[in-house]
Parts: structure tokens; sequence; C-alpha cells
């Protein structure tokens, strides 16, 4: 192929997993690549770890970018990244996800005319005030492969008539969840510490969530009186919110509640396999839930989601963040059995293996 | 309200003069003028702002010039700070340069919303670093101030509400109007002693033109075989460089009928382009003012993002290919008729009134 080889660019835990099986498929075909941090999540030792705990070579060149204003973060990940592509020279740039640092990579190696794939293109929330919508729109008009993993993606890549090919992929995270799960569950002792046998699994932490004590209160109440035990895994943006609030202390000595520190990738495949539901604000989640060695019904506790798939599907619906509406859900989902489908509207497990053999036929 | 305009390139700060001189007008707009340093050199930008009666920047921001993610990067950083300090309601971006992006992404990613002024031009070359700009601007602004009905039709095909795009005409027109007065005092004929219509006019600026050998000699050979008229190529000093680099400079000062002169000024330029038989050029902005000016142009470029003056049969794309270039030369210096045949164009650019609609659109929303 390739004679130029690509660069791979990840920057958050999520992109790691996101982009793991296509560097897996990559190392297996034996294709060259190089492999970059470019340090949108400033602590690289803690994405150095999580490399490691999935497996993957060690990145080619990492950055740690401390800036806390993101024009400041969006800039300087830009100056570097351009330097990496002007010293490796890449035939393609494969970038994953919504964040600056994805943006930052697709300007500037579309400015260096180095052609930029996007892996999860063509997600819209169509929430124009959270930051992540402007930053896929963008790329996804800066790129000449959009990796959609879904036709309502391509749908809406192609209503904004972008200027590059789009491929239908599925997504690859799960392909990430069916090769991770054998190995989070020989490694993960994290049941031996859940005290409930049936539980909801929560986890919190957008910005608009959490930094909002309206929505921040409505959660703590709403988890403390849940129908069914509730595992939270708190992130440590949410824990300092509730501790700055007083709300932390009624939570931890909810006897409904146990709170966990933070996990690893690992023990969170195991939780959401042993789980009953999973109540979540993020994004990633809403898909790894639809993975056949997973399957559990998803409660989004946000306003939007540019996950509709999943909503369609039947996987996940979405229950705004009021208190009264956040418990009847959880009761609906306790007492009403829904089969869910047996198939992931999020691709078979393949992705990674397509969107490797796309870029084969085009680079030649 | 508060209201930041952001320029950087000189083609910037003609398309914005009519919008600051409006928006002077009106004591309900505080104007802040940040001028990001993409043309580095001060002291001609300091003439410039002074030949346009414009009042200079309250903040120069001295980027300089550099690689493109080098110069986007930290002009986003610098305007980053600007805009907490300014804090402005509403941040303004004219056109599609790297100050243009670097502005737009800046003023986002702090929840300010963004206007774009000449929205919606296209000319689907994403090779063309200003088409990445224009598109991204596009994509990530709240208000998009389009020249054109053709560039409101771009818009809707890439999926961006109507109720965001506002039809207001090309600003760059309300400028050429407003300069056109001065313009004739200028003098210039005489300084460059150049005979109207017996001179065709030359500017090239775009990388893909002046860096690579083949293509400039290219275009210098036309230049060179076109005896028929007196060309005058007011030349850049990076263009004058690259011509001595690849050894064509002597060869072209040999030639009597090419002629170099300094840059001009933007009043020297818009008489000189109204008297030329003809308009050679690589610019975009020069396309549309040989247009109202009524000068046949031929674009040396194989696309154009104004594709109101190709359809319209005023502008003419050639690329650099030597024969072809001649050819079309002559082909329209023997079109007796041409001049008038333009000057009864419809202009699809508006009237002349894109400003004042635009400082209009912002005062309603305030």
């Amino acid at each position: 192929m390739i004679d130029d080889s690509c660069m791979i660019v990840v920057g958050t835990r999520p992109e790691i997993i996101k982009m793991a099986p296509v560097i897996r498929e990559f190392e297996r075909q034996a294709l060259p690549y190089v492999f970059v941090h470019c340090g949108q999540h400033y602590d690289y030792n803690m994405s150095q770890q999580f490399i490691e705990e999935l497996e993957l070579p060690k990145p080619d060149y990492g950055f740690e970018v401390r800036a806390y204003l993101p024009g400041l973060q969006t800039g300087k990940i830009m100056m570097r990244i351009e330097r990496v592509v002007r010293a490796e020279k890449p035939s393609t740039v494969l970038v994953e996800g919504d964040t600056n640092g994805v943006l930052a990579s697709g300007l500037a190696a579309v400015k260096l005319n180095v052609s930029v794939g996007h892996v999860e293109a063509g997600l819209r929330s169509f929430d124009l005030r959270m930051p992540e919508e402007h930053n896929r729109r963008l790329v996804d008009h800066l790129s000449e492969y959009l990796f959609a993993p879904t036709e309502t993606a391509r749908k809406n890549l192609q209503r904004e008539s972008v200027w590059g090919q789009i491929y239908v992929t599925g997504n690859t995270v799960i392909d990430a969840v069916l090769q991770l799960m054998p190995l989070a569950l020989e490694k993960s002792a994290v049941m031996e510490r859940v005290r409930f046998k049936r539980f909801a699994l929560v986890t919190a932490h957008r910005a608009e969530n959490v930094d909002d004590l309206g929505v921040l209160s409505a959660f703590v109440e709403a988890f403390a009186e849940a129908p069914l035990p509730v595992v939270y895994p708190i992130h440590p943006r949410s824990r300092k919110r509730l501790r700055q609030q007083r709300m932390l202390g009624k939570l931890a000595r909810a006897e409904n509640v146990q709170l966990l520190p933070p996990l690893g990738y690992f023990d969170f495949l195991v939780l959401m396999r042993n789980c009953d539901v999973i109540i979540t604000d993020s994004g990633g989640i809403q898909e790894e839930a639809t993975a056949p060695n997973i399957r559990k019904p998803v409660l989004v506790i946000r306003l939007s989601t540019e996950r509709p798939e999943a909503v369609e599907a039947a996987f996940a619906r979405v229950v705004g963040v009021e208190k009264e509406r956040m418990l009847k859900a959880m009761e609906q989902a306790v007492s009403e059995k829904v089969e869910l489908p047996r198939t992931s509207p999020y691709g078979d497990g393949t992705a990674a293996k397509k969107i490797v053999g796309i870029l084969r036929e085009a680079l030649g | 309200m508060k209201l930041m305009l952001v320029v950087g390139a000189r083609p910037q700060i003609i398309k914005s003069a009519p919008i600051i001189r409006e928006a002077l007008k009106h004591e309900e707009i505080e104007l802040q003028l940040v001028h990001t340093g993409q043309h580095y050199d001060f002291e001609m930008s300091k003439i410039f702002f002074q030949e346009m009666e414009l009042p200079e920047p309250v903040v120069n921001l001295g980027v300089g010039s550099g690689t493109h993610a080098w110069q986007t990067g930290n002009m986003m950083m610098k305007l980053e700070k600007t805009m907490i300090k300014g804090r402005p309601d509403m941040v303004m971006v004219p056109g599609d340069t790297n100050s243009t992006l670097a502005g737009a992404l800046a003023a986002v990613k702090l929840s300010l919303p963004v206007a774009h002024i000449e929205s919606g031009a296209r000319s689907y070359d994403m090779r063309m670093p200003e088409e990445v700009n224009r598109r991204l601007t596009d994509h990530c602004s709240s208000l998009l101030f389009t020249p054109t009905s053709s560039c409101v039709s771009n818009l809707q095909r890439e999926g961006i509400p109507k109720q965001r795009i506002k039809l207001v005409g090309d600003t760059m027109y309300d400028a050429l109007l407003q300069h056109l007065p001065a313009a004739a005092k200028s003098g210039v004929l005489r300084k460059l002693s150049v005979g109207r219509d017996r001179y065709g006019i030359l500017t090239l600026h775009r990388p893909e033109n002046v860096d690579t050998r083949e293509t400039l000699s290219g275009i210098m050979k036309a230049m060179m075989m076109l005896t028929d008229l007196t060309v005058l190529f007011p030349i850049h000093p990076r263009t004058r460089e690259r011509l001595a680099k690849f050894q064509l400079l002597g060869q072209l000062e040999a030639t009597a009928h090419v002629k170099f002169a300094a840059p001009v000024g933007y009043h020297d330029m818009l008489w000189l382009v109204k008297h030329a038989k003809l308009v050679f050029t690589d610019s975009g902005g020069l396309q549309k003012e040989a247009f109202w000016l009524g000068t046949p142009c031929i674009t040396l470029r194989d696309t154009t993002e104004w594709t109101e003056t190709t359809r319209l049969g005023a502008n003419i794309l050639v690329g650099s290919n030597p024969k072809k270039i001649v050819a079309v030369a002559r082909k329209i210096i023997g079109q007796r008729d041409i001049e008038s045949r333009l000057q009864k164009l419809k202009n699809p650019f508006g009237d002349g009134q894109a400003s004042r609609k635009i400082i209009a659109e912002m005062l309603r929303r305030r």
C-alpha cells in the first residue's frame, strides 16, 4: 500500500478505545503507520498507561499540552501536529471523534495538502452550544475520507454536501468491545467490590449537567431514591462539584448507592456486562451498551443525543435531567422487560477492517 | 453592542472599509477593530489604512507570516485573549484568510457568535487553503452575509439553515463605488506612462503559480508572446525573487512590452484596471473588480470561487498554459465592442449598499 504511511492521531481515552481496533488492524496486516498522541488530555502518563493496558504500541510522538483555554489548546496542538506531519510526510492523517485535538490535527494536515480520514464522521447533536458539535462538523468538512458509523451519519453528511467520500463502516467501538471483553473478564476483579447482585450503572460527567446546581441535585435525589441499587464510579470533576455543593455526603450515605473511584476501561466493561441498566450522560457508552456481549438498556440523562440509532433500536431512551422523569424511567426499565435486539445498530465489529481496506484501496 | 472586526490581509481591509465607515455612524455600536498582523509589513499596512481613510486598529497582534498551522494557531491564541478582554457581543470576520478562520474558531470556542462577511463563495478546490478557510468559517458562523444568490445556494446545499443566511451584496463593490472618485485623481496612468486601453495588467501571487518553475515560466512565456499590448506587471517582491531564482527575470526585463512596476495601492489599482484592455490575474478579488469596472478578465487558475463572472462571460479561466493564454487574450483584444457589452451586464453582486444592510442587521439583533 501505502508506501507513504498513515499517521494515526489520538488524544483522549475514548479516542484511544475507538482507534485501537484500527491500530490492531494496521499491525495485523503489517502496514506501516506513525502513532501520535496529540496531548488533548494533558496527563500523558495516564494516557500512556491506558495505551499499555489495551496492549497497543507506544506512540511515536507524544505531547503534553497544558492549556485551559480552548483556543490556546487548539492552537498549540495545531502547531505541534503540523511539525510532525512535515517531518513524517504521511499520505493520510487519521483522526477519531470530536475534540479540539481532532480539529487541530485535521486542520494542520489539510493545510499541508495531506488528506484527512475522519473515523466516526457524521455525528450531529444539532446543539451548537456543545463545542464538540463545531469540531465534528468542521472536521467532516475538511476530510477526504469520511468513515460514517451508520446510515444516519451518512445522511447527515450528505445533507451537508461534504467534499470528501463517505463510507459506512460501522463504529469501531463495537470492534473494541468484542476484542477487549475476554481480556477484561480475565483481568478485572471489579465484581468482587460491588455490593449488589442487580444494579444500575451510573456515569455522569458532562459540564452542562454537573456544573448546573439544579441538575446535579436532581441527579443526587434520583439516584438515592432509585428503585434498584446504583453503582456510581465517580469522575473527579463530578466528585469535586458534589463536594462543593455539599451533596457528596448524602450520596455516600444512601444505602442504595455504592460510589466507586474512577475505573479502568476493563473494570467498566465488566460492570456494563453485569448491570441491569445503564444511566449515563456519556455519548460513547450509548454505543458500547449495544455490543452483543453487553446488550443493556440505557437511560440517557441529557436533553439530546447524537446517537439516535441506539434510541431507534430500543436500546436507549433520552429521559432528560428532571428527577421525576428519571425515577419513572428507572421504574419502567426495571418492571418492563423489553427484549433488546441481538445485533448492534453500530455494526458487527468489522469497522476497523473495512476502514483499513478502504484506505489500502484508495492509496493503492 | 460591542462588535469585534478581525482583519489581517489587505483584501480584508478593503472588504471591511465600508462596514467600518457604516459602523462608525452608529453610536450604539462599539467597534473593536483587530489586526492580526497576517501581512507582517507594519508600515505597508499603516499606509494602506491611511489610503482607505480608516481608523487604525485598536489591537495589532503582530503574528506575521509562517506555515499555515503555525500562523493560524498563533492567531487563535492571541485572538482568544483579545476576545476575553474585549468581551464582544459578536465577532465579524471577512473573507477567507487564515485570520478569518482563526477569528471564527477563537470566537466559537468562547461561545461568541460569529458573522461571516463574503460567505458562501466556493471554488470546490480543497487544495486551496482559502477554500478550507471559507468552508469551515461558514460552518461555524451564526450569521452568514452573502454577496450573491449563488453563494446563498452554495450554503443551502451544505445544509446551513436559511434563517442564518442574509443576501446583502458584496462589500467590495461598496468599497469600489466609494473609492472610485479618489481613484480618478490618482494620476497613475501618467506616472507609469501607460495609455488607456493599450495595456494589460498582470498580478500573480498564488503559491501554485509562483512557486513552481514550469507554471511560472508558462505564464511568463505567454506574456512575452503577447506583443499586441503593453503588459504592466506590478510585482510583489516575493514573485520577483522567484523569477530570479528560476532564471526568468533577465529575459523578461529584456522584453520591451513587459513593464515592471512596484506594488500599487488600492486607488491606483482601481484606476489601472478600469483603463486596461485586459486583466490577467490569479487573485479572487481582482476578478470581481475587473467585472465591475467593465474590463475583461483572464484568470490564471483552473477554478474560481466567482463563477458569477465566468458565467456572464466577463471572466475566462485559462490556467497556466501559454498557448491557451495567448489565444484567449488575442480573441478578446479582437472584440471591438467587448467593453460596452460588459458594461451592460447585470451586476449580481448587489447595489453597493451591502455594508448598510449588514450594520442594519447587527442593530436589529442587538
